[in-house]
């Protein structure tokens, strides 16, 4: 029965399978962004209502923080595995929900973020389901605060993005070092199977944090098809003119966040540093034997473009902020792929030694 | 975290463990892009949760492939299909290993039907969602359901060289 082929033809389509890494990568995407919003119950069901009655709000929060006040401020300093951290959480969430302008949303965020970081810090020796637990919560602060900047109003866009620029760069330096010290723990198979996951986890965050990045410069996070408009994007990215009307549209076609002219020369410096971070960590990789053809691919789009940023800083004249943008979008994709590259060079590694 | 919430977020990792691939699939069949078809994968969990955590929700899979399906709806309302199936055929061919069956044509016959044939057929055989489902993901009857896929098959049949 012909009927009966078709079905079975179709159903074989069904064999087709997803990518296995980025299945992976979703879920943990996903477990971070859940983590992010159970710190926040109920946000957008309450935000209407507590507009309203924001005074009252205020007011018995300060009660309760008063009443609870010797247990909070004990347990400001928790770590994960004790028993004052759920208090040390539900704090930060309420001083989440008395805070109601977008730019004081922001630097709340970041310092949780920052908190999520300083707890990392403490617990290196610490089982390392710790430290990536800690990591999950600071990629869904990341992950909020580039939600909130990406749906920012275009009322001061270059404040807030600088600021949440500069702090994600912070963070990722203290990544960074994270990372070259979990490194160094080379005894034994147990220890050495804990480093690994402590730095896939690092890495990820990192990754996360270099995304939250693009996303306060407004650039769009489909990587490929945005790379494929990139002419058009920077065509839409050229410094607006002044206005209402202007900034409005700015805002609609979805273009990039204007930077100040001032904040160039800086921007520069940050591009050079990120392609030469990149380039070592390419480097470093390099010398590894057992690369995958995946790896190598991340590798060589990373040196790809990495060429591309080096070429629109040499084209780009001081003042052209689009064309810097650009750069440093270049050089942010670059990071990101070495990132990638780093992370996949990980985790075969760790599958085997867990033969 | 309540253990109320505890449960919920349990539950909702195991519907992605269950559900992402089919969705993924899905969406691919329906796009032609493997990139674009994970970013709406990913796209559509997030949202999900957002709804889930707020309201009880009967049925998560139908609410997964309801918000998918709008997510590929304005994708096409925004963009004309930038890649087609005939484009992807060989990757998706590839993908495949080992199959009996004539799949390089099945894609290519795919991409003549009718859009709404198209996604009923996909989301029967596919992602093996029942009639009802399926009825209420297209604001169809379940009649018209069935008729429509009786109908696809046999326009399949009839474009298939023979």
């Amino acid at each position: 029965m012909w009927f009966s082929d078709y079905r079975t033809k179709l159903s074989n389509l069904r064999q087709l399978p997803a990518r296995r890494g980025w299945l992976d990568g979703t879920r943990a995407q996903l477990a971070a962004y859940i983590v992010s919003r159970s710190l926040l119950p109920g946000e957008h069901r309450i935000s209407h209502q507590f507009r309203l009655a924001t005074p009252l709000a205020a007011a018995l929060t300060a009660l309760l923080l008063i009443m609870v006040g010797a247990t909070g401020v004990a347990a400001q300093h928790s770590l994960p595995h004790e028993v004052l951290y759920p208090v040390k959480l539900a704090v930060e969430r309420v001083e989440l929900a008395v805070t109601l302008g977008r730019t004081e949303r922001v630097q709340i965020r970041l310092k949780h973020a920052d908190a999520r970081l300083a707890e990392v810090g403490q617990l290196t020796d610490r089982p390392p389901e710790l430290v990536v637990g800690a990591l999950a919560r600071y990629e869904g602060e990341v992950v909020a605060t580039s939600k909130l900047v990406s749906d920012a109003s275009i009322d001061q866009p270059s404040t807030l993005s600088d600021i949440v620029r500069k702090r994600l760069v912070r963070q990722q330096q203290f990544l960074q070092r994270i990372n070259e010290e979990t490194d160094d723990e080379d005894d034994g198979d147990e220890q050495r199977k804990h480093s690994l996951i402590k730095r896939v986890a690092v890495m990820r965050a990192l990754k996360a944090s270099s995304e939250g990045e693009l996303a306060s410069l407004g650039v769009e996070l489909l990587p490929e098809q945005s790379e494929a408009n990139s002419t058009a994007d920077e065509v839409k990215a050229k410094p607006p003119e002044s206005g209402p009307d202007a900034a409005e549209s700015l805002y609609t076609t979805g273009a990039a966040i204007p930077l100040p002219p001032n904040q160039i020369t800086d921007l520069v410096v940050e591009v050079e540093m990120k392609v030469d971070e990149a380039r070592g960590r390419a480097a470093r990789l390099e010398a590894e034997d057992d690369r995958s053809p995946k790896l190598n691919k991340a590798l060589m789009k990373a040196e790809q473009r990495i060429a591309e940023a080096r070429n629109r800083l040499s084209e780009a004249s001081p003042n052209d902020a689009a064309a810097m943008r650009s750069a440093y979008r270049r050089a942010l994709k670059a990071y990101q792929l070495e990132l990638e590259a780093d992370i996949s060079a990980s985790e075969p590694s760790r599958r085997r030694r867990d033969k | 975290m309540s253990r109320t919430q505890s449960v919920a977020e349990a539950k909702f990792l195991e519907a992605y463990d269950a559900l992402a691939q089919p969705l993924w699939r899905h969406a691919y069949y329906r796009v032609g892009s493997r990139e674009l078809a994970e970013d709406m994968v990913s796209e559509t969990f997030t949202r999900a949760w957002d709804s889930y955590r707020e309201r009880d929700v009967d049925n998560l899979r139908a609410l997964l492939y309801r918000i998918l399906h709008n997510l590929i709806v304005d994708h096409y309302r925004k963009n004309r299909p930038q890649v087609s199936l005939d484009e992807v055929e060989d990757t998706l061919v590839a993908s495949v290993p080992g199959s009996i069956y004539d799949l390089p044509q099945l894609p290519k016959l795919l991409a003549q039907l009718p859009e709404i044939w198209r996604q009923v057929l996909l989301w029967r055989f596919v992602d093996d969602l029942p009639a009802a489902d399926i009825a209420k993901l297209s604001g169809k009857s379940t009649a018209n359901v069935y008729v429509i896929i009786h109908r696809a098959l046999r326009e399949l049949r009839r474009l298939a060289p023979r």
